[in-house]
């Protein structure tokens, strides 16, 4: 990446901003009206103040006849703070708006993906979806109505100074636009400081979350001294990182505040001298007034650029965040058109990801994924409930695409016909599965009862393949809540029978809520054993005409693993079943077997003698 | 109170940067008061001036130009001081929270409404985003604070000389406006600071569930449900914040609304005196000016309020998280382990909850050197075995001791130094395949690395990489397979200079063959130390082991 952004990659993420913004509607726009006007307003505020002291110090006016003007001026001041109040709740608004339909279509979309994620730094990506939307804020509540005033109100305020002297007027007109340029000079060395402190900061909180995911492990190996060391490292990396950038940021607002100064100074002095006469022309013939109300004019020509200096940052800030998502969606793997796509602030409501994707998949041609392809046909083919898988001239990629795991000519799974999977860990049997369920994407052809799975109503698709993984998805709720995940509508004997089936049964009886029994997010305060046979049960609730099972005894002891064996045989009789297993006694309840080895896919026979099957370990 | 708990040490060891970054600040804000001030003086005086000739010109020019470039420098300086302090303040502080967790490891497991760590998302998410949350505290927070006291000092000494009559109704809008609305604000807005922090835990919870869990939300076509659940807790943020935003927005009003009050009260006491020639054009002038000047100097006091709350809540979990007490206590004046290390259990039950039982009057002695294969049904307390080994936890009633010595009386180090513990789900540590090795064994030569990955079958596939033993492994262990990952934490685990060592279930997610192949070689790589295996794996691959342990259901001993 280089330090200095290329011009189309400024484009690129202006025209990010400006749909970001589109979804702001009317409060963005009362968001820069409002303060504008307040601005406006000043104008007068410091006429009328300019004027009162007019009146009272150079022609001696009593207090009592000016009491109005002092209380109108209040009132002025009064209604410009009301102004400003309305144009921050205003911000707030459209800001909170923003973030929220951003996030939304974020979370969709890593959802939605059939890329896998599993393997990423996932403390990153929800800091990204947490942490760095919240830094898109600052971006529409501050800098942007702050750029429309920097733009207009030294304008408008210089015309109005004309009016009085020509000569103040130019002072600010000359001063005012030398500003913008020497903070675009700076910013330019801001910001690439600024992206590479966000990477620091993306990257501090990876490694914290590494490492205090395996505090325990660290701690009994008495690496405590150490890597406490070493987050104090990259503490004092970030603060190097971050000094870097603020230094940078801070001479752009100094630069500010040296014409400000010299404003105000210039204007002091120029009016002031030619009160004394030294000045010859027209400033000796300006009234206190007209004097006074240059003067007070002369910093507030300056304030609404020092107004979006101050929130300078805050566009870099949102800049930095919207490159920080893309790169963290493309470091995901997700294809980085559909990850443009995702920060463009589209709800999930008015965007139907799968069928955008699937555009861009057709258009592309590279990749052939089912269940992208779906969206293009809605409510087409349904097959029959004793169908089986077909796969031909099937091609399966590890998701950087580097590493070909899978290639098959022809395999297919007849109906009704059961068979295990076998085959060394890593070999991609987990993947195989989940691009038979149309999960994942492949190169080549797969058909569910000779039913190109593409071509299917996807809902018809969910129904008739259950799949079940070896990392379950725990929502917080009840035991009778998360069995339900698998079937929304089953009723409670539903319930209980798929928990007897799965042996989860016994583990419900020892708990005195049963099915109420809370589940804690990711299945906490459930042992590895009973999550297994709470996922397990899902199965029982299901009814596919295909039924993959990844690992499907793993943490269960050799009784339990019998019992479930037993049940899930009586389940899968009349449907097809494909049992990815290391387990020997799993394999032996299958008629066959297929083991997945060097790239391809061979008959096994599942009692094969163990030494014989993989002796070598292969580059997994 | 935490917060200042908690950084007041801290604060304390800045103290130097932290003043300097103050000076400046005042003397920026001082010099911004009296450039406006005297401009408006000199301008009025001008005005005022017959005599052209008669003015002193040249004082007051040079003060202005004078003022004007100390300001600028001062604010500058004021800035990366300040800067710079609060950031090693972070720095310090990271490190700090980290080394008083690592005292409290293991933390004793609470239900979560107490507050109380629940889940690793949990515990990261406090981490970073709570002490990023009291980023620059002191800049936009304290530095304010200081600056506006010090601004309602300047106006009330200049206002007591030259205008006594608007002296006390201004300083008291000034300090309602210095104290009241930010003390109003940081009050108002606690609530909804907290709501919001708690929120973004939960979103970031949410994110890492859908990113692990994917899967079998897609397998089971409840995308939607997890949509449906963001969503709604998406929409509740969204309005917490909203609500947190509104408040600082309805103070910076109120401020507002005093600054006309201070202004009108000067002018109207300024006026009065002016006309009964208690005060020169001028110096109203120049009063009126300053005061604005000052109040300016107050409205950045809300900008760092508005992140009190927000800080204040950061600082009360991660306070309540350092306050988590250890789940062991450990004694005072420890006995050293002997050399022989036995291991004795005598009547030893332990329950995670009274309806959670996992080990009942289990009593058992495996002697020094001695391998060991431990199975049973899943839930029998294997695990919890290890665990009450370790003494990462006390049994709840009964003695588990080495060599003789009760572990309750041991240095825990001394424990951690002797046992070692390949755990059930052991992490692959971000970094390369060295570091990763080196957490067993710092000491470790590449010979022996070499060895030990040779020993786990996983020399083969390391030395294929292209940085070899300098190859990078991801979070999760991203160029790992599952099989790999485990194998990787394995030799870790043997490469310890432990005496004793336990496995639990080291061939999870490995082939048969591989399973075999392993669990074969395990008591030739003890060499001699005590090596317990937890394991599902089938009788017939564990007969390389010295004994083979069965505890059952209800986690007491079976006869195997």
């Amino acid at each position: 990446m280089s330090a200095i952004p290329s011009a189309t990659e400024r484009a690129a993420r202006r025209v990010e901003m400006r749909r970001l913004a589109r979804s702001g509607g009317f409060a963005l726009k009362a968001t820069i009206l409002l303060p504008l006007m307040a601005g406006l307003l000043l104008v007068i505020q410091a006429r009328l103040l300019a004027g009162l002291l007019d009146q009272a110090i150079a022609q001696d006016i009593p207090p009592a006849a000016l009491l109005t003007s002092v209380l109108g001026l209040g009132g002025l001041i009064l209604t410009r703070a009301a102004l400003g109040l309305a144009g921050e709740h205003a911000g707030v608004f459209a800001a909170e708006r923003i973030k929220a339909a951003l996030r939304a279509s974020l979370f969709s979309g890593l959802l939605r993906n059939d890329v896998r994620l599993s393997r990423q730094a996932s403390g990153a990506l929800a800091s990204v979806l947490v942490d760095q939307v919240d830094q898109l804020d600052g971006y529409f509540t501050r800098f942007l109505p702050a750029t429309i005033q920097a733009a207009m109100l030294p304008l408008a305020f210089a015309v109005a100074v004309a009016q009085v002297d020509l000569w103040v007027a130019l002072l600010f007109l000359l001063t005012a636009p030398l500003i913008p340029i020497f903070m675009a000079l700076v910013g330019w060395g801001a910001e690439a400081a600024a992206r590479d402190q966000a990477e620091a900061l993306s990257r501090l909180s990876g490694h914290f979350a590494d490492r205090l995911r395996g505090i325990l492990t660290l701690k009994l190996f008495g690496c405590e001294l150490s890597e406490t060391e070493a987050v104090k490292a990259a503490g004092e990396d970030l603060r190097r990182r971050t000094l870097r950038v603020l230094r940078i940021a801070f001479l752009s607002s100094a630069v500010l505040e040296f014409f400000a100064a010299l404003g105000v100074a210039g204007v002091a002095l120029y009016v002031g001298l030619g009160y004394l006469g030294y000045l010859p022309g027209h400033a000796g013939s300006l009234t206190l007034a007209e004097g006074l109300f240059c003067l007070l004019m002369a910093p507030e020509v300056y304030q609404p650029l020092r107004l979006m200096a101050a929130h300078y940052h805050d566009k870099k800030a949102a800049e930095s965040a919207l490159s920080e998502i893309a790169m963290r969606i493309k470091a995901s793997g997700l294809d980085a058109r559909s990850g443009e796509r995702m920060i463009t602030g589209e709800t999930s409501s008015t965007l139907h990801p799968e069928r955008m994707m699937t555009r861009e998949a057709v258009a592309t041609g590279v990749m052939d994924t089912p269940a992208l392809r779906e969206g293009l046909a809605d409510g087409r083919a349904c097959p029959r409930q004793d169908s089986g898988l077909e796969i031909a001239a099937f091609t399966l990629w590890t998701p950087d695409r580097r590493r070909r795991l899978l290639q098959a000519p022809a395999w297919s799974l007849k109906p009704g016909s059961h068979a295990a999977l076998l085959g060394e860990s890593g070999i991609g049997k987990t993947s195989f599965l989940q691009a038979l369920a149309g999960l994942r994407a492949f190169e080549g052809e797969l058909r569910l009862g000779g039913v190109p799975v593409g071509g299917m109503d996807p809902a018809c698709l969910r129904r008739r393949i259950t799949l079940l993984n070896q990392r379950p998805f725990f929502l917080p709720g009840s035991v009778a809540d998360n069995l339900r995940f698998a079937a929304p509508e089953a009723s409670e004997g539903a319930l209980l029978d798929a928990a007897e089936k799965s042996g989860l049964l016994a583990d419900l009886a020892r708990l005195p809520r049963g099915l109420d029994t809370a589940v804690g997010p990711g299945g906490h305060g459930l042992s590895g054993g009973q999550a297994q046979r709470l996922a397990l049960a899902r199965v029982f609730l299901t009814d596919p005409a295909v039924l993959l099972l990844d690992e499907p005894t793993a943490h269960l002891d050799a009784e339990t693993e019998r019992r479930v064996m037993d049940a899930l045989l009586a389940f899968a009789r009349g449907r097809s079943l494909l049992v990815a297993t290391h387990s020997q006694a799993v394999a032996a309840c299958l008629p066959r077997a297929w083991r997945i080895c060097e790239g391809g896919l061979w008959p096994s026979i599942a009692s094969l003698p163990l030494g014989l099957a993989a002796k070598t370990e292969t580059a997994a | 109170m935490n917060l200042l708990v908690l950084l007041g040490p801290l604060y304390r060891q800045q103290a130097g940067r932290l003043m300097l970054a103050l000076m400046l600040g005042l003397v920026t804000l001082f010099a911004g008061v009296a450039l406006l001030g005297i401009s408006g003086w000199f301008l009025t005086a001008a005005a005022m001036t017959t005599a052209g000739l008669a003015f002193n010109l040249f004082g007051p020019s040079s003060l202005i130009r004078g003022l004007s470039l100390l300001r600028i420098l001062a604010r500058y300086g004021e800035k990366v001081a300040g800067h710079d302090a609060t950031l090693a303040l972070l720095s310090t502080l990271r490190s700090a929270v980290f080394t008083r967790l690592f005292a409290r490891i293991p933390l004793r497991q609470t239900a979560s409404a107490t507050g109380a760590p629940t889940s690793h998302a949990d515990l990261m998410s406090r981490l970073t985003a709570d002490i990023d949350q009291l980023d620059s505290l002191f800049v936009i927070g304290v530095s304010p604070l200081v600056n506006g006291a010090f601004a309602a000092l300047l106006l009330g000494t200049v206002l007591a000389l030259a205008l006594p009559t608007a002296l006390l109704p201004v300083l008291a809008l000034l300090s309602l406006g210095i104290f009241g609305v930010p003390l109003a604000l940081v009050l108002l807005a606690r609530g909804p600071a907290r709501q919001v922090v708690r929120h973004a835990a939960t979103m970031r919870g949410m994110v890492i569930e859908a990113v692990e869990s994917g899967d079998d939300l897609r397998a089971f076509d409840q995308t939607m449900l997890a949509q449906h659940r963001f969503e709604a807790l998406n929409l509740t943020l969204a309005k917490g914040r909203r609500r947190l935003a509104r408040t600082g927005a309805f103070a910076a009003f109120a401020l507002q609304a005093l600054t006309a009050a201070a202004l009108v009260c000067v002018l109207l006491n300024g006026l009065e005196a002016l006309s009964s020639d208690r005060l020169s054009g001028p110096v109203l002038v120049g009063l009126l000016l300053a005061t604005m000047a000052s109040f300016e100097a107050v409205s950045a006091i809300l900008r760092g309020v508005a992140r009190f709350g927000l800080a204040a809540a950061s600082a009360e979990r991660l306070a309540a998280l350092l306050e988590t007490p250890c789940a062991i206590e450990a004694e005072a004046h420890p006995v050293m382990l002997p050399p022989s290390l036995d291991i004795e259990l005598i009547d030893v039950s332990f329950a995670y909850a009274p309806d959670r039982p996992a080990l009942q009057a289990l009593s058992l002695k495996i002697a020094q050197g001695e391998t060991v294969a431990l199975t049973g049904p899943s839930g029998s307390g294997k695990s919890t075995l290890f665990q009450l080994l370790l003494r990462l936890r006390d049994p709840d009633s009964g003695t588990v001791s080495l060599g003789g010595i009760d572990l309750t009386w041991a240095d825990p180090e001394e424990i951690h130094a002797t046992v070692a513990l390949l755990e059930q789900d052991a992490p692959v540590f971000m970094g390369s395949i060295r570091d990763n090795l080196l957490i067993g064994n710092p000491h470790a030569g590449d010979g022996a690395l070499w060895e030990m990955l040779d020993a786990v079958q996983l020399s083969a596939t390391i030395a294929a990489l292209p940085d070899r033993l300098d190859a990078f492994v991801g979070e999760t262990g991203s160029t790992l397979s599952a099989g790999q990952a485990r194998r990787l934490c394995l030799a870790r685990t043997l490469l310890s200079r432990a005496e004793i060592l336990l496995l639990d279930e080291p061939t999870a997610s490995l082939d048969p063959a591989l399973e075999e192949a392993i669990l074969f070689a395990l008591p030739r790589l003890a060499r001699g130390r005590t090596l317990i295996v937890a394991t599902h794996a089938p009788t017939s691959r564990l007969q390389g082991f010295d004994r083979h342990l069965r505890l059952s259901a209800k986690g007491g001993l079976e006869s195997a």
